[in-house]
């Protein structure tokens, strides 16, 4: 990794990317005892550093091999840097000044920068190791400059070098949002988008302030909790994960109708790729869109889940009134033609006023007329006091109906 | 590959006194000229250690997939009248499988891994029958011993070729699975397969399952080894799982423990030298590779050493060639000429 400045200068500035070591590899070529070269290629093998002493057949050394090349770097990673200047001439150099500096697309970073040396012999070196954590994607230069002074001859010198390299992506992260009643179902989808396996070590959701977040990849066995996705932590390239938070609002975010781009919180991604090259990435807060409140609610707070056929039986209804003004209301029990369940009861009736935010129970009869799963039929609300507006509902709830023998008469 | 040395002597002795010799040149590359197999299954042997593999991978070709008629004794009954059987010994039917590996065709490696492995375990439940293939009668119980034996060790050896194409492929997680397949085989390498599975998830990322691995190493029972041994191999395993998480000392002393117990292996010298680089002690590290390579050769004259020192020379100053040729000397007058060069790092 090297720029190139033509000029006649007593000094060298190299430098090298720290990335981690490799082990090293063999390949093991190995007979049988009775072919003709015999323990030979056995013997051979087992002088070479590069395959493991006590297991010949296998390929994969315990020798370190120090980084061939620059490699890869993603954003999240560290790049540490191994800089070297040394004197090649038969000069002497004085006050040696290093200063290492990171361009990034948008900020200059200052990596080094130290009071300068008061000399440098020839054949000298001096060496120094450089950090920085990658925060930006794109183009990255890496500024290494040394200015000293050629002590024959008094002369002051600069030598600049210039080193670039790029900053990929690691991980593609994409959202998904689901709205159940008041609660945000949450699904973030993780891609691996570099060429090598990642270990996730952590993934965590962190709420923003009006949420409230409950992790949903875990199962919950008698005494322990085990992550869905079993012991493997490992992420292969281009592999995806999806990760699903339930996120609850810790207050009233509206009032009515579309909140859009709603800050719901952010994602932490910590991981590990080969042989412990770390990384971490925050994403940038998720948005999501809250649907309208709904004006009136009806929920079914108490039904039996088997009924008998033709024996009428009740439920509880609850009505919440989540408009902004009161409201008086009217139910119409409704018939569907080939319906299983039938209402019973009054139709039409009106009922007390609902103030804004109450709610109220309604206790309703049934008959089931058809036996197996059936739906309740539709119900209708219509709200007297504002211009007879009329709320539909169709899927209030099923109960199964079940076929009871016929009861043993006591002998008559 | 021309020879030298008799351009040489072809150049400054007479025409007359000179005698013929059989040279490379006059040998027929068949089977004619090689005779037997085996001389060919040798002289492939001998070119992939000399890292030449294409030269083999032609040279293989001309064998096909090594079902040929003419590679049976069968064929050949003026020569071989009482044996039936395949000639090609099994050493080179195992290079030919791992040959299109070595030169980037890692897919038919795997294929015809899969293929000699299946071949192995067929014969294997015929000799547990109490047959050999091609031969009517049965075995004595003692040959039959003596076969099965021979055929577990086979397949066990195809089993290494398998895990080492899937790593040559990155593929380490299956890697991972075969050496564990070969756990219950192998109750004496326990402890050396954990440990390579271990290795192969550092290489991975994965910390907790190598250290899960690597503890699972250390337990003693089925073990033949030394107390020693299994001590060094703890040892290294932790200084790995320190160079995973950056603690370059305490790498470094897992290294020099076990260091104390082996005071001559390498891979251990090379590893602490590799740690000093990492904490920023270049001319230290420097220092410690020459020593290790200029210790003893020709055993010290390491590829993997040179490779690593080539680097360091690269960073230490602008006369890294001429460090590099240094060596030449030391190498022309110790080493073989399957010595891959290329660890020199000369442009």
């Amino acid at each position: 990794m090297e720029g190139s400045v033509p000029q006649q200068h007593l000094l060298g500035l190299k430098v090298m990317r720290l990335t981690k070591p490799m082990l090293s590899y063999a390949v093991p070529v190995l007979g049988e005892p009775w072919d003709m070269l015999g323990t030979t290629l056995e013997e051979n093998l087992s002088q070479d550093i590069r395959s493991p002493r006590d297991l010949p057949a296998c390929s994969t050394g315990e020798t370190l091999r120090l980084p061939m090349s620059f490699g890869l770097i993603f954003l999240g990673e560290t790049f540490n840097g191994f800089i070297s200047v040394h004197n090649d001439s038969q000069d002497v150099a004085k006050d040696v000044a290093v200063k290492v500096e990171l361009l990034t697309p948008s900020h200059r970073h200052l990596l080094l920068s130290e009071p300068p040396l008061p000399q440098l012999d020839p054949s000298a070196c001096e060496e120094r190791i450089i950090s920085h954590e990658v925060k930006e994607l794109g183009e990255h230069s890496l500024i290494c400059t040394a200015s000293y002074m050629v002590f024959a001859t008094g002369e002051e010198m600069l030598l600049r070098k210039f080193f670039k390299f790029g900053v990929a992506k690691p991980l593609d992260v994409k959202t998904k949002f689901m709205n159940i009643e008041e609660d945000i179902l949450l699904e973030v989808q993780i891609q691996n988008a570099t060429p090598t396996h990642m270990f996730l070590d952590t993934v965590t959701f962190d709420p923003s302030a009006g949420f409230r977040a409950q992790d949903l990849n875990t199962i919950r066995t008698n005494n322990s909790e085990v992550s869905v996705f079993g012991k493997d932590n490992l992420l292969p390239p281009r592999n995806i994960r999806q990760h699903l938070y339930k996120l609850t609002p810790l207050g009233p975010l509206q009032t009515s109708g579309v909140v859009s781009n709603v800050q719901v919180g952010k994602m932490d991604i910590v991981w590990r790729s080969r042989f412990g090259e770390r990384g971490r990435i925050q994403t940038g807060q998720l948005k999501a869109t809250l649907p309208p409140l709904p004006q009136l609610k009806v929920t079914v707070v108490e039904s039996p889940g088997t009924v008998s056929l033709e024996r009428p039986f009740r439920i509880t209804l609850r009505v919440h009134n989540g408009s902004g003004g009161p409201m008086r209301l009217r139910s119409v029990l409704e018939k569907h033609p080939g319906a299983g369940i039938l209402w019973t009861g009054v139709t039409g009736k009106v009922h007390n006023e609902l103030p804004a935010g109450g709610s109220m129970d309604m206790v309703v009869s049934l008959l089931p007329v058809l036996p197996g799963l059936q739906s309740f039929s539709p119900l209708l609300f219509v709200d007297v006091l504002s211009n007879q507006k009329k709320y539909h509902f169709n899927k209030l709830g099923q109960v199964f109906v079940e076929i009871q023998p016929p009861e043993t008469l006591s002998s008559a | 590959m021309h020879d030298p040395i008799a351009e040489l002597l072809a150049a400054h002795f007479p025409a007359e006194s000179r005698k013929t010799l059989p040279s490379m040149e006059s040998v027929a590359m068949d089977m004619a000229g090689l005779r037997r197999l085996v001389m060919w299954g040798a002289r492939l042997a001998l070119l992939v250690v000399m890292q030449q593999f294409r030269e083999a991978e032609v040279e293989m070709e001309a064998f096909g997939e090594l079902v040929n008629p003419d590679l049976f004794y069968q064929y050949h009954t003026h020569n071989y009248p009482d044996k039936t059987g395949s000639m090609v010994p099994f050493s080179m039917r195992l290079l030919h499988a791992q040959l299109p590996g070595l030169t980037g065709n890692h897919q038919l490696s795997l294929d015809r891994l899969c293929q000699l492995q299946h071949t192995c375990q067929q014969v294997l439940s015929e000799v547990r029958r109490g047959y050999l293939p091609f031969v009517t009668e049965p075995l004595t119980p003692e040959d039959q011993q003596v076969a099965e034996t021979l055929w577990l060790e086979r397949l066990t050896r195809v089993k290494f070729c398998l895990a080492n194409t899937l790593v040559a492929m990155q593929d380490y997680l299956f890697a991972v699975e075969v050496y564990e397949g070969l756990l219950e085989e192998l109750p004496r390498l326990r402890s050396q397969l954990l440990s390579v599975m271990g290795r192969l998830h550092l290489t991975l990322g994965d910390l907790p399952s190598a250290q899960t691995l690597f503890s699972l190493a250390e337990d003693r029972d089925e073990n033949e080894e030394g107390e020693e041994e299994r001590m060094v191999r703890t040892h290294i395993n932790q200084g790995l799982v320190n160079v995973f998480l950056c603690h370059w000392q305490l790498a470094k002393d897992s290294f020099e423990s076990a260091l104390q117990l082996e005071p001559t292996n390498t891979t251990l010298k090379n590893n602490i030298a590799v740690c000093t680089f990492y904490q920023g002690y270049l001319k230290e590290c420097i220092r410690e590779l020459e020593g290790v390579v200029r210790w003893s050769p020709p055993s010290s004259l390491q590829p993997a050493l040179l490779t690593n020192l080539t680097a360091t020379y690269d960073l230490e100053s602008s006369s890294a060639h001429s460090k590099k040729l240094s060596f030449l000397p030391l190498l022309g007058q110790h080493v073989g000429e399957g010595f891959p060069l290329s660890s020199l790092g000369l442009r």
